[in-house]
């Protein structure tokens, strides 16, 4: 498991989270993707998972990535099936 | 179901554009996608120009790179830049730097222009202007870099590697970190437009595996970002030998996206997959950008990674390499064909299905 984890995550949702992290400019990343694996894991808690799903990706990408890349990020996560469905 | 199968049912609009607004060049390279020189008849107008901005603004895109020919020579440049911004589009763009003066770089900055890719091909003149057929190319492009920094525009420096130049890569970086490059972006020479057929030019796979280990190498060892272009089997070497942790805080992902995530219209208004894929899928003087994206069976196929052939169509790392279609193309004729210049055997790649 990666460091940056704290919690077990599904892994069509690490898959997707990487490919929608990784083509983005580093600079702009590195806060992003410490906010959105934080946000993830809290909104998995919240639903009581010990879990971390692809909707607790997509509420945190929704609330916690800047609004510059926050399409690149979830047009990556769509690609991946994971959608906001919300 | 997988991503890229989802992906071919669901989709999604292109997340980068690029739009050769001349064919007008200055210099004389003989590997030019765009074969620039002379001014295109059938170059789009003004009007014509600012529909296709907003055709690629109603598409759903977010990044435009207004590209070339030169794209400084065309005396609309900085009415386009307005209108892509005032369509909420980032507008950024490619020179050869040689037109980069302060002025025009201020003028570049107010009209909303983002960043500027600035392309050198050498550590030192002899070799860049050799390759680019024009004396005081190289020293245009570094004082337009300069100009660049000076007055607070962002900017990349962009190499175009091939078989004489690769041994420069590390030189070149220096220069592009002493002139406050905001990024590198390295591309693979590709036989495509006036270098067509002109293989001789191609690195061979030890100058790519040497290209790919020193990037690795400096992209680990600075905050520069470094991007791969038309070598998508760096991101394979990056997933092998790169700590996840590591990757996901620094290496920057830039996979053959042809015609799933960007796309490039030419300035006669064709529309290809890729500036090096060159395919006509369409052409902006008939259809709408969004007819062409959402219809053209030639970029369903480039989205459908299932129908990639030989090597590329077993391989493991698929999704996000899926091989050079360009480098396929050219070679074979066939788009899916396998990536000819992998040097992965298939046991290195096989998903063992």
């Amino acid at each position: 498991m990666s460091g940056l984890r704290t919690m077990k995550w599904d892994d069509t949702a690490w898959s997707a989270l990487k490919d929608a992290i990784t083509p983005m400019p580093p600079l702009v990343r590195k806060k992003a993707l410490l906010k959105i694996i934080e946000a993830s894991e809290e909104n998995a808690r919240d639903r009581t998972s010990r879990v971390v799903e692809g909707e607790d990706l997509v509420k945190a990408a929704k609330e916690k990535v800047p609004e510059g890349v926050q399409k690149i990020c979830l047009q990556s996560l769509a690609e991946h099936g994971i959608v906001d469905e919300s | 179901m997988t991503s890229r199968e989802k992906l071919t049912e669901e989709v999604l609009p292109p997340a980068l554009v690029s739009f050769g607004i001349t064919r007008e060049c200055d210099l004389d390279c003989p590997h030019c996608y765009s074969d620039s020189g002379e001014k295109d008849p059938r170059e789009l107008t003004t009007e014509e120009a600012k529909r296709v901005i907003n055709d690629i603004a109603d598409l759903g895109t977010k990044i435009i790179i207004l590209d070339g020919g030169e794209p400084t020579l065309r005396k609309d440049l900085i009415e386009l830049i307005q209108h892509s911004g005032d369509n909420g589009l980032v507008t950024v763009m490619g020179s050869h730097g040689g037109p980069l003066t302060k002025e025009m770089a201020r003028d570049l900055k107010s009209a909303g222009c983002k960043g500027v890719a600035i392309s050198l091909d050498g550590a030192v003149a002899k070799t860049h202007d050799e390759w680019r057929g024009m004396e005081g190319a190289w020293k245009g492009a570094v004082e337009g870099a300069r100009n660049c920094a000076e007055v607070g525009l962002e900017f990349q420096i962009a190499p175009l590697l091939h078989r004489k130049n690769s041994g420069e890569l590390s030189g070149i970086i220096d220069y592009a970190k002493e002139l406050g490059a905001g990024a590198v972006e390295i591309f693979d020479y590709v036989p495509a437009g006036r270098g067509k057929g002109h293989f001789e030019h191609e690195l061979d796979t030890e100058q790519r595996k040497m290209v790919i280990d020193e990037v690795i190498k400096l992209q680990r060892a600075d905050d520069l970002v470094y991007r791969v272009i038309a070598l998508p089997q760096y991101w394979v070497v990056v997933e092998k030998e790169v700590r996840e942790d590591e990757i996901l805080m620094k290496f920057t992902r830039s996979c053959c996206a042809a015609g799933t995530r960007y796309i490039t219209i030419l300035p006669n208004g064709d529309v290809i997959p890729c500036m090096v894929l060159q395919i006509v899928v369409g052409n902006v003087h008939q259809d709408s950008l969004k007819t062409i994206w959402y219809e053209s069976p030639v970029l369903r196929d480039l989205r459908n990674r299932d129908l990639l052939k030989g090597k590329c169509g077993i391989c493991k790392y698929k999704s996000v390499c899926a091989g050079a279609r360009c480098k396929a193309y050219e070679k074979t004729g066939d788009m899916l064909a396998e990536d000819p210049t992998c040097w992965f055997t298939e046991d290195e790649i096989s998903t063992g299905d």
